[in-house]
This record gives C-alpha cells, sequence and structure tokens, in this order.
C-alpha cells in the first residue's frame, strides 16, 4: 500500500485541478485564470498541512574539545563546545567530567565532533551512538612507538623496537642505565628500528632511547625499562653425545651459566666419559628439563631408550638433536619418530653472521668490564668473523625458528609435541664461535633454543602494559585475591579483583608516583613478589598522543557505521500552513463568490 | 792648494750629523716594533723585529746621508759666508777651467780652507729626538704594562652561593686553578674555573680558594686518600698536587658544615705514538728488475711529540726452504715535519744487502715519544721487499706451490730417483766398483732420508747408519755426478764440510749428512692417515735402500718411485699436529693390562672449575639499591678501588658512592649509583630461563592441541 503522503498528494491534487478547471471555465478573463491558479495554491497548502515539510529542529552538533585543541575554537550555530578534562581553558565551553557526561546532558546532540589530540581510553571504552567525525591532528615529531625488551634471562641480549616520525636521516641509539652509548641505527624513510644491549645480572634496568635528528641533535629520550630474570632452581641439561669440542664448550657454558649438567659422553665400548652415570630411561628423563643429543648418539640408542626419550618429550621433556653430520633418510626417519619432521640437511652452506656491534667502543658498553688478565686486543671487533656452516634443512609449518643468521637461515628451531618440544640444532661446529672470539654469541644461541624447548615450568607473573606511566590506569592480571601493591615510597594499595574481567583475575591500578612498584602476594612457601618500574608522567608523550589519534579514529570510525539513535524525522509545526490555507481558501471563496455573482448578474 | 780642496771633507761632519740624527730619532721605534714583536710573537719574532728594524732605519740613514751632496755644500757655503762672493762652486766645481774663473777659485779656495766644516752641518734637532725617545719609552712603557698584566694570574672566580650553608661557617667565594703540564708536552700553563680537572698526566695542579668569613684551616681532601693542607697566601689559601692517579677531592675548611660536592680529578695518559707506513702502499713490494734502491717512507704520530731520532731495523731473509740466513742491521733515521707528525723517509741503496731470488728484505721503524722519564718506544708494522723466486720449471699447477712450500728434506727423494736414473744411464760407463760405490752412495741417501721420516712417526734409529765405504776413486767419481744437481739449500748439501769418515766416529751421523731440522723432543706428531702413509714409504724406502746397497739400481728404482708417491700424499695431508709441551702419561695399571675389562675406565669424569663471576660485590650493591635499605659503601668503595683498571670510568663510580654516603636515603642517588655500577657489572654467560607453561589454560590448549 502506498504511504498515506502519496495517496494524499493524489487525492489533493485531483481536487484541486478539478477546481482548478471548473474555475477556469466559469468565465473568461483574468479573474477566473488567477482564481484557477489560487485553487491549485490552495491544494499545495492543503497538503502541507496535513504533511508540514521536515525542519532541521534539535539537530545539535556537539564539539568535543581534547587536549591539544586551539584556543581559539569557537561553536558555530547550532553546535555546543564541550571540553573534555584534557582540554586548555577554552572560553565558552562547557567543562565536563568525561563524553559519557555530556553525552547525558545533551540528549538531543545529533553528531559529535571531536577535534585536538583525541579521546582517551577513558572516553573511548563505550560508544557514543552518534556520528562522529574526527581530523587527528598530525603526528608529533618523535618516537612514536616502543616496544620495551621482553623479559630477558641474566647476560642474554635482548632487543628494543621503536618507529620514529619525522626523522629520517636522524639515529636512534640505545643508552646504558650508565648513560653509555650500546647500540645505534640510522633512522630510515620508514622510521622502524631494532637496538640490542645486553642484560647483566637479575633486577630492573632503567635504559634509554635516545632520538637525534638529522643534525645530530638530540630530539628525545624515552625511558625503557629492563628486566633481566634468572631461572628459580637451575636448569636441568642433560647432555648426550662422543667427547667432542662441542660438548665441551657446551658444558662449559652451562656450568658458567649455572645449569645443572649431567652428560653422557660416550667414548666407545661403552666407555662414558660424562662420569655421571645417566642412564637413558623414564626415571632419568623425568629428572631433566632439556637433553642436548647428538644425530650419531640419537641413531646409536636403544629402541626402548628411543621410545623413553619420545615418550618423555611428549610429558614435557625439551629435547635438542645436534647434528653433527649431513641427514641421511634413516635420521630424518628417525627424529620424525620423537617429532621434529625436517627435511633436506644432506647439504651445508655458509652461516652470515651480523656483527655484533657498530662500532668498538659499542661492543666494549655491550660486553662489560672483562676479567683483568684479558687484554684489550682479545676479540676485538676487527677480528675476522669464524666461518661456520649449517646443514640446510627444509622444515614445515610447525617448525619454529628461533636462532637465524643475518639472512635468516634458520640454525636452530623447535617443533611442539605433546607437552614438550623437540628442537633440531643444524649448525655444524658451532664451537667455532668460541674458538673464533665470539664465546658471547654462542652463549646466546644456546641460551636461545634451551630457554625455547625447555620443561615448562609455572612462576609468578602477573600480566600488565609493558609501559606504565604515572596516572595511566593499567589492568593487572594474573594476580590472586590478596594481591597488594607496593609503591616506592612503601604505601601499600590492596588490588581488588574484578570479578566482571574473566577468569584471569584482573583487577585496576592507577599508579600516582614514579619509580619501582612491587606486586606481592602470600603464596607457597613465601611470598610472591613482582617489581614494576612506573616512567614518570610525560615520559611517553609522543607515542601517547599518537597512539590516542589512532584509536580515537578507529573509534570514530566505528561510530558512524553503527549508530543506535536513528535520526528523528520530525516535521515542522502544521499550523502556518494551516493559516495561509485558510486565507488562501477565503479569498478563492470570496473570488468565486464574486465570479458567481458576476456571471448570474450576467445571466439574469 | 787650490784645487786640493775636496768636497768629501766638508761634507762629511754634515753627513754624519744627520746620519745619527735618523737613527736617534728611528731607535725608539725600531725599539718599540720589537718589544711588541716579542710579546705578541715570542722571542724569536721580536729579535727579527730588531734586526729588520735596524736595517730599514740604517738603509734610511745612508739615503738621508747621501742627500748632502756638492751642490747641498756650494749652497751653503755662499748661504754662510758673505766673503766667499758665491764663487763656493768655482772650488769644487773642477769642470770650470777658464783662467779667470781659476783665479778666482784659487782666492776662495784659501777662504774656503778656513771654514771648519763642523760649522757647516745643521744643528741637533734636540726637540725631535726628545720627542721621539718620549714617545717611544711610551710604548715601551705600555707594552710592558700590558705583557705584565697578560701574565697575571686572572682574578679568582666567585662561586655560587651554595644555598644550605650555616650561618656563621665558612663559605668557598672564589676559587683558580692552574695547570702547569709537564715541560715535555710544550703545553703552555693554563688557567681554569672548573674544580673538575682534566690534564696531562703529571702535570702540576695548582689551586687558589677564597673563604669567607675567613676560616682559620682549609684542605683539599682527596677522597679515599690524602689530606693535601691549603696555604694562607697573598691571593687566598693555596694548595698544590702533581697529577698521577684519577681521584675525587672536596674542599673542605675548618668550621664548613655540609660537605661540598666532590670534584674529578683526572689525568690524561701519555699515549705512546703511532706508525704509519706511507709508502709502500702494501706491506709486501716486490722487487722489480734492476731495481737499485727501495724508499721508504714512514709516519709517526704522538699526541705530544715525536722523538725526531728513530732506529730502522732491516732484517734480510736469504735463501730458500730451511735454509734460510738471517741477518738484522740497524740505521737511523731523522725525521721532518712538526713534532706531533713527523715522517722517515729513506732511500734504501740494495746493492750492499746480498739479495738474491727467493729473499726477503724487511724493514721496520722503531720510534719514540719525548715523554720524560720514560718515553715510549714502538715498533711500527714491517714492510717486505721480497726479490721474486724463479719459477721452477719442472712445476706446474698445485705442484707448483706444494713444491714451494715444502722442507728441503720432501724433495730430496726425487733427488734419490734422479740420481738412481743417472746411475741406471751411466751403467755401461763406469765399472763394477764403481758402480757399486755409487749405488751404494744412493743407498746410504735413502737410507739417511728414511731415518729422517722415521722420526716422524717414532721409529728409533734402529742402527746407526754407515757411510758409504771410503774408497780411493770416490772424489773422481764425484766429477760424472754432474748429472745430479745439488744446489744449496736443497737439503743435501751435506757433501760441502763433511769430513771423511773415520772409523769408529759414527756417533752424529744425522748432524754430519742430514740436517737436523727439529728437535727430537718436539717430534712432530701425524694423525692417523697421515702415519700410515708416511709407514708405507718407508717401508718403499727400505726397499729402494736393499736393492741400492746390492748394487740393483734398477730393481730399487720403482720403490723410490712408490715411496716418492707416499711423501707426496703426505704433503697434501694438511693437519699436523704439535704438541707444546710434553705430554704426561698416567701411569700403566699392571693388574688391568691385557685383561679387555673396561669397568671404571673414567674416573670422576672430567671436572670444570667452577665459574666465578668477578663481580660479586658491585652485582650484589645492584641488586640491594633497587630495594630500599642499608648498602656496604665502603665494600663498594674498597672494591671499585682494587678494580679501577678494569672499570672504565670509576672516578664516576667513587663520585655516585661518595655522593650517596653524604644522604644515604635519596632515592635519585641510589638511582645515580645504581646507573653508574652499570659499567662495573661482567656481563655473565646468557643464561637459561624455563618457558613459561600458560597456566592451567595452556596446558589444556596443548592437551586440545593434539
Amino acid at each position: 500500500m502506498p504511504p498515506p503522503e502519496t495517496i494524499a498528494a493524489l487525492l489533493i491534487g485531483a481536487g484541486a485541478l478539478a477546481a482548478a478547471a471548473r474555475m477556469a471555465l466559469l468565465q473568461r478573463g483574468w479573474m477566473s485564470l488567477a482564481s484557477a491558479a489560487l485553487s491549485l495554491a490552495s491544494g499545495a497548502l492543503l497538503y502541507f498541512t496535513l504533511f508540514p515539510p521536515l525542519l532541521p529542529l534539535g539537530g545539535e552538533t556537539l564539539i568535543i574539545a581534547t587536549a591539544e585543541t586551539p584556543v581559539e575554537t569557537r561553536a558555530l550555530a547550532g553546535e555546543r563546545l564541550i571540553a573534555l578534562p584534557e582540554a586548555p581553558a577554552l572560553s565558552s565551553a562547557e567543562r565536563v567530567p568525561d563524553l559519557a557526561t555530556a553525552l547525558r546532558r545533551h540528549g538531543q546532540a545529533q553528531r559529535i565532533r571531536i577535534v585536538g589530540r583525541g579521546l582517551t581510553a577513558r572516553d573511548r571504552d563505550a560508544d557514543a551512538g552518534l556520528p562522529t567525525r574526527f581530523v587527528p591532528l598530525p603526528i608529533p615529531r618523535g618516537l612514536i612507538r616502543l616496544d620495551p625488551p621482553a623479559d630477558t634471562p641474566t647476560g642474554a641480549v635482548f632487543l628494543v623496537g621503536g618507529k620514529a616520525n619525522g626523522l629520517d636521516g636522524g639515529s636512534a641509539e640505545l643508552l646504558d642505565p650508565a648513560g653509555r652509548r650500546v647500540d645505534e641505527r640510522r633512522i630510515g624513510t620508514e622510521g622502524s628500528f631494532t637496538l640490542g644491549g645486553t642484560a647483566r645480572s637479575q633486577g630492573l634496568a632503567n635504559f634509554t632511547v635516545r632520538l637525534r635528528g638529522r643534525d645530530k641533535a638530540i630530539v628525545s629520550d624515552t625511558p625503557v625499562p629492563l628486566r633481566t630474570v634468572s631461572a628459580p632452581e637451575p636448569l636441568r641439561l642433560l647432555l648426550i653425545g662422543a667427547p667432542s669440542p662441542e660438548t665441551k664448550y657446551l658444558r662449559r657454558w652451562a656450568e658458567d651459566a649455572g645449569i645443572a649438567v649431567r652428560s653422557r659422553l660416550e667414548a666407545g665400548g661403552g666407555v662414558d666419559l660424562g662420569g655421571d652415570g645417566v642412564r637413558i630411561d623414564a626415571a632419568s628423563l623425568r629428572e631433566a628439563d632439556v637433553a642436548v643429543i647428538d644425530d650419531h648418539a640419537l641413531a646409536n640408542l636403544g629402541s626402548g631408550a628411543r621410545g623413553a626419550l619420545a615418550q618423555a618429550v611428549a610429558g614435557g621433556l625439551g629435547m635438542v638433536v645436534r647434528m653433527t653430520a649431513p641427514a641421511t633418510s634413516g635420521s630424518r626417519d628417525l627424529w620424525r619418530g620423537l617429532g621434529l619432521a625436517v627435511e633436506g640437511g644432506s647439504n651445508t652452506a655458509p652461516v652470515a653472521l651480523a656483527p655484533l656491534a657498530p662500532d668498538a667502543e659499542a661492543l666494549a658498553a655491550q660486553r662489560g668490564p672483562g676479567p683483568e688478565d684479558l687484554p684489550d686486543s682479545l676479540n676485538t671487533i676487527e677480528d675476522p668473523v669464524p666461518e661456520l656452516a649449517r646443514f640446510t634443512v627444509r622444515t614445515g609449518p610447525d617448525f619454529v625458528p628461533v636462532v637465524t643468521d643475518a639472512d635468516g637461515a634458520v640454525l636452530a628451531g623447535w617443533q611442539q609435541r605433546g607437552q614438550g618440544r623437540a628442537g633440531l640444532w643444524n649448525l655444524a661446529d658451532s664451537f667455532a664461535l668460541v674458538l673464533g672470539g665470539q664465546p658471547d654469541r654462542y652463549a646466546q644461541w644456546w641460551s636461545t633454543i634451551l630457554g625455547a624447548v625447555s620443561r615448562p615450568d609455572s612462576f609468578f607473573r602477573p600480566e600488565l602494559p609493558p609501559l606504565v606511566q604515572v596516572g595511566e590506569r593499567i589492568a593487572i592480571c594474573g594476580i590472586g585475591p590478596s594481591a597488594r601493591v607496593i609503591g616506592p615510597d612503601e604505601t601499600e594499595t590492596r588490588l581488588v579483583i574484578d570479578p566482571l574481567a574473566g577468569r584471569g583475575g584482573c583487577a585496576a591500578f592507577r599508579p600516582m608516583a614514579d619509580g619501582v612498584h612491587t606486586i606481592a602476594q602470600p603464596g607457597g612457601d613465601a611470598e610472591q613478589r613482582f617489581a614494576f618500574p612506573v616512567l614518570p608522567d610525560g615520559a611517553l608523550a609522543t607515542i601517547r598522543a599518537s597512539e590516542t589519534g589512532d584509536a580515537t579514529a578507529r573509534w570514530a570510525a566505528g561510530q558512524g557505521a553503527a549508530s543506535d539513535r536513528p535520526e528523528q524525522e520530525r516535521r515542522g509545526p502544521a499550523w502556518p500552513w494551516f493559516l495561509a490555507w485558510l486565507a488562501l481558501t477565503s479569498l478563492l471563496w470570496l473570488a468565486e463568490r464574486s465570479l458567481r455573482a458576476g456571471r448570474s448578474a450576467a445571466a439574469g | 792648494m787650490s784645487r786640493e780642496l775636496s768636497a768629501d771633507t766638508w761634507l762629511a761632519p754634515a753627513r754624519r750629523r744627520a746620519a745619527l740624527e735618523t737613527v736617534l730619532t728611528g731607535t725608539p721605534l725600531v725599539l718599540a716594533l720589537a718589544a711588541l714583536g716579542w710579546a705578541v710573537g715570542g722571542i724569536m719574532s721580536g729579535l727579527l723585529a730588531l734586526v729588520l728594524g735596524g736595517a730599514a732605519l740604517g738603509w734610511i740613514a745612508a739615503r738621508i746621508a747621501t742627500r748632502f751632496d756638492t751642490v747641498w755644500l756650494v749652497r751653503r757655503l755662499n748661504a754662510r759666508e758673505a766673503k766667499l762672493e758665491d764663487s763656493a762652486a768655482l772650488v769644487f766645481n773642477p769642470a770650470t777651467c777658464s783662467p779667470f774663473e781659476a783665479l778666482q777659485a784659487t782666492r776662495i779656495a784659501a777662504r774656503v780652507a778656513a771654514i771648519d766644516p763642523v760649522s757647516l752641518a745643521d744643528g741637533w734637532a734636540r726637540g725631535r729626538i726628545a720627542l721621539a725617545w718620549g714617545l717611544g719609552l711610551a710604548a715601551l712603557g705600555g707594552i710592558a704594562v700590558w705583557k705584565l698584566q697578560a701574565s697575571a694570574p686572572p682574578p679568582l672566580t666567585p662561586v655560587a652561593d651554595s644555598a644550605d650553608a650555616a650561618p656563621g661557617a665558612p663559605r668557598l667565594t672564589g676559587q683558580r686553578v692552574r695547570i702547569v703540564p709537564p715541560a715535555y708536552t710544550g703545553l703552555p700553563p693554563r688557567y681554569t674555573d672548573s674544580l673538575d680537572i682534566r690534564a696531562p698526566q703529571g702535570s702540576r695542579i695548582e689551586w687558589t680558594f677564597t673563604f669567607a668569613p675567613r676560616p682559620p684551616a682549609a684542605a683539599l681532601q682527596l677522597i679515599g686518600g690524602q689530606r693535601l693542607p691549603l696555604t694562607q697566601g697573598a691571593d687566598g689559601w693555596q694548595g698544590a698536587l702533581r697529577l698521577d692517579a684519577p681521584a675525587l677531592y672536596r674542599v673542605t675548611a675548618a668550621g664548613m658544615r655540609a660537605d661540598l660536592p666532590a670534584h674529578r680529578l683526572e689525568p690524561v695518559p701519555d699515549e705512546p705514538p703511532q706508525v704509519r707506513v706511507i709508502e709502500p702502499a702494501a706491506g709486501l713490494a716486490t722487487m722489480t728488475a734492476g731495481q737499485r734502491s727501495w724508499r721508504i717512507v714512514f709516519e709517526a704520530t704522538d699526541d705530544y711529540a715525536v722523538d725526531p731520532l728513530a732506529r730502522l731495523t732491516l732484517t734480510t731473509a736469504i735463501g730458500e726452504g730451511e735454509n734460510v740466513r738471517f741477518a738484522e742491521r740497524t740505521i737511523n733515521l731523522r725525521g721532518s715535519g712538526n713534532s706531533r707528525r713527523r715522517r722517515f723517509a729513506i732511500d734504501l741503496p740494495l746493492s750492499g744487502y746480498g739479495l738474491v731470488p727467493g729473499s726477503d728484505l724487511v724493514a721496520q721503524l722503531t720510534v719514540a715519544d719525548t715523554r720524560a722519564p720514560g718515553s715510549q718506544v714502538v715498533r711500527g708494522p714491517g714492510v717486505i721487499l721480497r726479490y721474486p723466486a724463479p719459477r721452477q720449471p719442472d712445476a706446474e699447477g698445485l705442484d707448483l706451490m706444494a713444491k714451494q712450500q715444502m722442507p728441503a728434506y720432501f724433495r730430496s727423494q726425487r733427488q734419490v730417483i734422479i740420481d738412481t736414473e743417472a746411475l741406471i744411464k751411466q751403467r755401461k760407463t763406469l765399472s763394477a766398483d764403481e758402480f757399486m760405490t755409487r749405488s751404494d752412495t744412493i743407498g746410504t741417501d735413502q737410507r739417511l732420508l728414511r731415518l729422517r721420516y722415521g722420526q716422524f712417526v717414532g721409529m728409533e734409529a734402529e742402527e746407526t747408519p754407515r757411510p758409504p765405504l771410503p774408497t780411493s776413486d770416490k772424489d773422481e767419481a764425484d766429477g760424472p755426478h754432474d748429472g745430479h744437481d745439488h744446489y744449496d739449500g736443497d737439503g743435501h748439501d751435506h757433501s760441502a764440510d763433511s769430513k771423511p769418515p773415520v772409523f769408529g766416529d759414527l756417533g752424529n751421523v744425522l748432524a754430519d749428512y742430514g740436517h737436523v731440522h727439529d728437535e727430537s723432543e718436539a717430534a712432530t706428531l701425524l694423525d692417523p692417515d697421515t702415519r700410515e702413509l708416511l709407514k708405507a714409504a718407508l717401508d718403499a724406502m727400505w726397499e729402494a735402500e736393499v736393492n741400492l746397497r746390492t748394487g740393483k739400481p734398477e730393481a730399487a728404482l720403482p720403490f723410490e718411485n712408490k715411496a716418492l708417491e707416499y711423501i707426496k700424499k703426505v704433503q697434501q695431508a694438511t693437519r699436523i699436529y704439535l704438541p707444546r709441551i710434553g705430554s704426561q702419561q698416567p701411569p700403566i695399571d699392571m693388574a688391568r693390562r691385557l685383561t679387555g675389562k673396561r669397568e671404571g675406565i673414567v674416573g670422576a669424569g672430567a671436572q670444570l672449575t667452577p665459574f666465578a663471576l668477578p663481580d660479586a660485590v658491585p652485582a650484589t650493591a645492584w641488586r640491594a639499591l633497587e630495594q630500599p635499605g642499608a648498602i656496604d659503601l665502603d665494600g663498594l668503595d674498597q672494591w671499585v678501588r682494587a678494580n679501577s683498571r678494569r672499570v672504565r670510568d670509576p672516578l664516576a663510580v667513587l663520585a655516585a658512592i661518595d655522593a650517596l654516603r653524604a644522604a644515604p636515603s635519596s632515592r635519585a642517588l641510589r638511582e645515580k649509583l645504581r646507573g653508574a655500577l652499570w659499567t662495573v657489572l661482567t656481563r655473565p654467560p646468557a643464561g637459561v630461563r624455563r618457558r613459561e607453561d600458560g597456566g592451567e589454560l595452556g596446558r589444556r590448549y596443548i592437551e586440545a592441541l593434539r
């Protein structure tokens, strides 16, 4: 059925036309023509009386002023200026504590326009339900993204990622807590960079990412916290293989790194040079976290021992098969039985090694002071790079590479099998790194693969954002019901777990002072503690500004798409149209009367 | 008489006076210029200005004196003396010869002669001379005052008021530091405003301080070290120290309540000189044909000065293979250029070194700097001039490389073969005895060679080798031996100085006939494959030797060739292990011997020496500083002092320790010390941390994956 407007329009149109025709036919002359026109107009006015046209009534636009709003911002007609707490002082602006308050107060608002840097996380939680327009400010010059290092084992290498804006041709430097340069990278047009450093002893350390412009002037210094962790109890390593330089240097590193090593070094004829009397059975493997076994020893294991090993890996043991010779189809079958499906491996290719540091000074800063009897001329950055070879294995999608060379070729990786992981070390004679003056790289690579495959463990590690700034609300997850935060000034804050935040045990926390905070909760035999640094206010200003702009743009785009407040089409008031119609119709009536009178007079 | 009058007699006094006057007037200007030159550019430029100014003045004086000529004299005489009747020109102008003129000239000449020449000169321009000297003295005085003011110590730098000074306690109000570097550096003394001092090692540091109100005593306290009392001088409290070791110090005065901040005393050590080769461009230069001299240019740089005298060490290595003779001689070279960067160049004449093809000439420069006491001597990089060896005619491809690298005794098997082949060829021309003798001689050579190789596999000389039988015709037999191209250095040149063998004197055959190429104690160990090859070569040599000794060189030849083949293979074996120390074998367990039992062969297994981090003290402090609490600052302080050589910047750490000691609870200072300690911490070997299991959820996820 057609809408009432159409039916009414048709009826009124027909009536008006008929009336106009009658008027026109009634008498010749301009009077009758004018009356016909009047009757048409009257029909139109009648229609408008019934259906007044749409008027922009109540369609107010809210201008939401956020941080960095220009001070001269003014509201125009049909607009209302609302200032959020971050906004600067604006004349004629209504100050509200948050966006929700503004929307509640101004229910008639139809549109939102956000000016300034953007909405903070507080206001982005819920949808506004109004079409929103937001033009982000230009991204500030400086650091706009910072990926702080993950938890780093003692002495290991860590990476800091970041992105700078507007610093093409400048450089990014990593400074250690004493302010010495550890690494330096040139910033390209794209702006991303990765810096590396080395951890020391267990604890929190404050590194700094320093950005320099093309003219070498310092643009920004941003603190980067580094958390160095050590294993609560030593890793239990089982070293199985033939007596060889590799096992020698592996043992040396493992003992130095505080790993509990048991070794079984078969010298042939049943002679074991390891001296630990290690047997490969289920009970012995249960006592180990990682087993490093060379391919030859693996092939010579009895089927029972191999079965025990496979079962132990499925039960959580980490295993690394160390390749010493080209792989054969037989050896690949053996590995497949342990959950390691790789192809190839019968050829070797040279390994491309990245330089240890950009320059000698940075290398010295990375290494730290050496023993007193170590001459400075030993293992310098000019030393020739040791030549290494890798077995070229082809890996499937389930294989996770963890050690790669400078060209991205896999040197070690692992594959999940049950609860455990089976790893492959396809770097031949890696001990040449130690002999070639790069023992730190050797230790780093073995640390990486052993850390990746070792038997998993559970420890107290609350989840929280990696970079915390004063005054920013954060969510701390993975904590117990009686956890509390101890501030740098010894003030304690109880953390209240939000039951609505899921089963992760999450609580909100807003640090009010910078410095090291500690999350403490009773657990086990001792109190579990976890320290995290809170950066001073403004330390991450450019990063937060960039993030705010991006997030607000995304939020605003979502608002336009799904608006739950449909446009209310209000008709305008009908009475002006009615009065006009009445006046016109009265005029028409008078005209018709005079016409008829004239006609009857002429007739009569 | 009239004509004898010389114009010069009358001119000389006037000229003298004019010149003297000019000199007197100009001297103050020259002196002032010289003084200015001395004040600005040192004594040399002062002297230069004096000499130049003097010369210029002399020249001007001479020019002025020459202005007084005959024309002037005539004009002056005519003007002065009316009785000369304006005719003085006639006396001094010999060209006028008319009789009347001559008469008048004679008359006038008598009158002129009566005039005192001195009276003709101008009077002294006293005023001008006095003015010049007055101005000159004033200028000299001005320069002297300026110079004195410039060399006077600058006024004390005022010190900003420290906020927390207690009323009545002395405050530091002025400070000045004078640094006098050691004389050998050639650096001038300088003043500095800052109390953080960085100066060449061995400098003398002189402090001057003022305090208000005046304290009864003041001192410089070296932190963790001596106390240097200050003495009251004209300017203020003064003290001095020779800067040898890095230290921190603090200014103290009696009655001062709060400690002033500590300052650094940092000596800059004198770096040893650096030597660089400018010419030749590469370290190894090849001698060109007909080259007579070799140009070498070294450049030595130092932070202060390079000793202009350097020593060039020239080493010649003449000969090939193992028979290389070394000779060394030194030449003193004098460098040119400025004292910090000197060049040492020499054109070495090559004729005096007796270079033959295949020999090397190595040049190395030893330079010293001027440090006193104890100059630092550095031996620079060596450059080699190589006389290229001629190509071996019978070598091709890889063979060439192998032949040139191998010691001489490896070539001797080939020589034995050549000898044998030559002998077989000459068989018809030789008598049976001679043939036998020569075959036996070759057999002896083969035997010596076998014994030589036998040493490599640990074979003991089972018997002393017998020399060839002394025969009367042995010397003549050497003639036809010309086919054997023995030459010096082929490892075969034993016949030259071998004495005729004496019966019973056979103790040192190897020394007589062979060459001891290595120490028998350090016998070369070979890997098993090479050993096998060598043993096979020895067996072949043995067979060859037997056949040669019995006069059957034809039968020996195949074995000789086989031995050569094996030796070639040995040459290609790359790995030769040289033990550097004697091996210590464990005693043989007789009870276990030959039983075939393997139990307990290995005892406790290899034990590794446990690793100890040398930074336990700072690492502990670093961890302790993370939490509030007391720190063992004294222990840390001692550790840093004991390990200051390992640490890059110990002063920064010590300063941080000292600052924290004053305010132990300050969080900022604790952070600062913690940061400074980072440079002290040794990087431990990369550790491993077990991966996280992801909690209950993670375990279930992994299980669900299966």
